[in-house]
């Protein structure tokens, strides 16, 4: 007997395998509300008029972004106005509501902040090397729900082990304890995946697994978004609720049983 | 006499468990001030007493009067009173008198009653999660169920 909808059965069935799922975006509007924004962003910045195809302007931004430092201060431009965008991370959560609330639970923390990422093709200073979040300050029980504002395969897109795959290298890596992150990603390299996420679609993963982005060797740039969703009651780590999670979705019988004090004064 | 700007307000005790050392939290607090570019005035420390609140009750006086303050900038949201009651009799104070708190760790503004809510539901939920599993807090010190792995792995799931 399983209390899970067929839906939800299928998505769960899916993440523990791979460790992932990639899905349909639930509020296509809102994912292009954001693009669009982000567009006129990018547009503005470098003076250029509003561009008649989104996708095309994204993906060949590199003609207009300059030296490594214009590009730097595009990207913090972006992230601060999608920062100070009211509207911003409803529209974000709206885009994969079903499946985080199916992978992860109704009651949520959200991420206050953002990740965004521009990697220009052949550009080597964007490289994630191989990690695993929970490695460093994050809790195992996050999920990433991670957004391209383009089609990306391949290395414009992240590559990350299977969970299988992940267990096994996980039980070797002290194997490679006087070695670079580079030399462990050289032995795992033919089993990581680049996944293809079109346009219109979300990624949601769990960072425990080891994953990445390698130099960009594709025609286009990459653009995308990435936030961290847990269960509000799950462990955190060190990024802590409140300065670097929210309660998003507390529900009413929680706040009434964080505010709920038994009858006292007894003296018995 | 205040004269305006911000005070800031650091703690003699530990902050969900860390103790900061008083140059670290003001640090914090003077950074906040520098990127809001908030007037800063120096900050007073609460003592190590737990449960006293004498240094923050003066800083709230500092909100009324002449040469008032426009503001307190805590180094923490969870440096401020242990009892709901009186937290929300401080949010209340500040508001009441068009002030303004900001929790510098957290980089929250307390400057509307809408705001109150966001930050007592993250007190809230921060003072249950002890009862959540793993005490809320995932250790990488250890594994979570010790230091044996194979009870870790009995418990991953397949």
């Amino acid at each position: 007997m399983s209390f899970f909808r067929d839906d939800e059965e299928r998505l769960s069935a899916a993440f523990l395998e791979h460790g992932y799922v990639i899905a349909p975006a639930q509020d296509r509007a809102a994912l292009d509300r954001i693009r669009e924004f982000v567009v006129e962003r990018a547009a503005a910045f470098l003076e250029l008029p509003p561009p008649a195809d989104p996708a095309a302007f994204l993906e060949g931004i590199g003609a207009h972004t300059g030296d490594a430092e214009r590009l730097n201060q595009l990207r913090l431009a972006i992230i601060d106005g999608l920062t100070g965008a009211p509207w911003f991370r409803e529209a974000y959560f709206a885009c994969g509501r079903s499946v985080v609330e199916a992978l992860v639970g109704n009651e949520l923390a959200m991420q206050r902040g953002i990740g965004f990422s521009i990697q220009l093709p052949d550009d080597t200073s964007s490289v994630l090397p191989l990690h695993s979040d929970a490695w460093s300050e994050d809790s195992p029980f996050e999920v990433v729900l991670w957004i391209p504002l383009v089609d990306v395969a391949a290395t414009q897109s992240m590559f990350i082990l299977s969970r299988e795959r992940d267990l096994a290298w996980r039980e070797r890596m002290h194997e490679f304890g006087g070695q670079t992150v580079e030399e462990l990603f050289a032995a795992l390299a033919p089993e990581v995946e680049y996944l293809t996420v079109p346009y219109g679609h979300v990624l949601c993963f769990t960072h425990t697994l080891m994953h990445g982005n390698r130099v960009n060797a594709e025609a286009h740039a990459r653009w995308s978004l990435n936030v961290r969703f847990k269960g509000l009651f799950t462990p955190y780590s060190d990024k802590k609720l409140g300065d670097f999670f929210d309660p998003i979705t507390l529900r009413p019988a929680s706040r009434i049983g964080i505010d709920y004090r038994l009858p006292a004064g007894f003296d018995g | 006499m205040a004269d305006g700007g911000y005070r800031g307000y650091i703690v003699s005790r530990p902050v969900r468990g860390t103790h900061f050392p008083q140059r670290v939290q003001n640090l914090v607090v003077r950074d906040y001030a520098q990127r809001r570019k908030l007037p800063f005035r120096l900050s007073v420390t609460e003592y190590a007493m737990p449960g006293c609140t004498m240094m923050f009750a003066g800083a709230l006086a500092e909100l009324e009067g002449e040469g008032a303050l426009d503001g307190i900038i805590l180094f923490s949201l969870f440096v401020l009173p242990a009892q709901r009651e009186r937290r929300l009799a401080a949010y209340e104070r500040v508001l009441t008198r068009g002030k303004t708190m900001h929790a510098a760790l957290e980089n929250l503004v307390l400057a509307r009653p809408a705001d109150i809510r966001a930050w007592e539901d993250i007190i809230g939920v921060d003072a249950v999660l002890p009862a959540a599993p793993f005490g809320g807090r995932y250790e990488k010190t250890a594994t979570p169920l010790g230091a044996d792995p194979a009870a870790l792995s009995s418990f991953t799931l397949k």
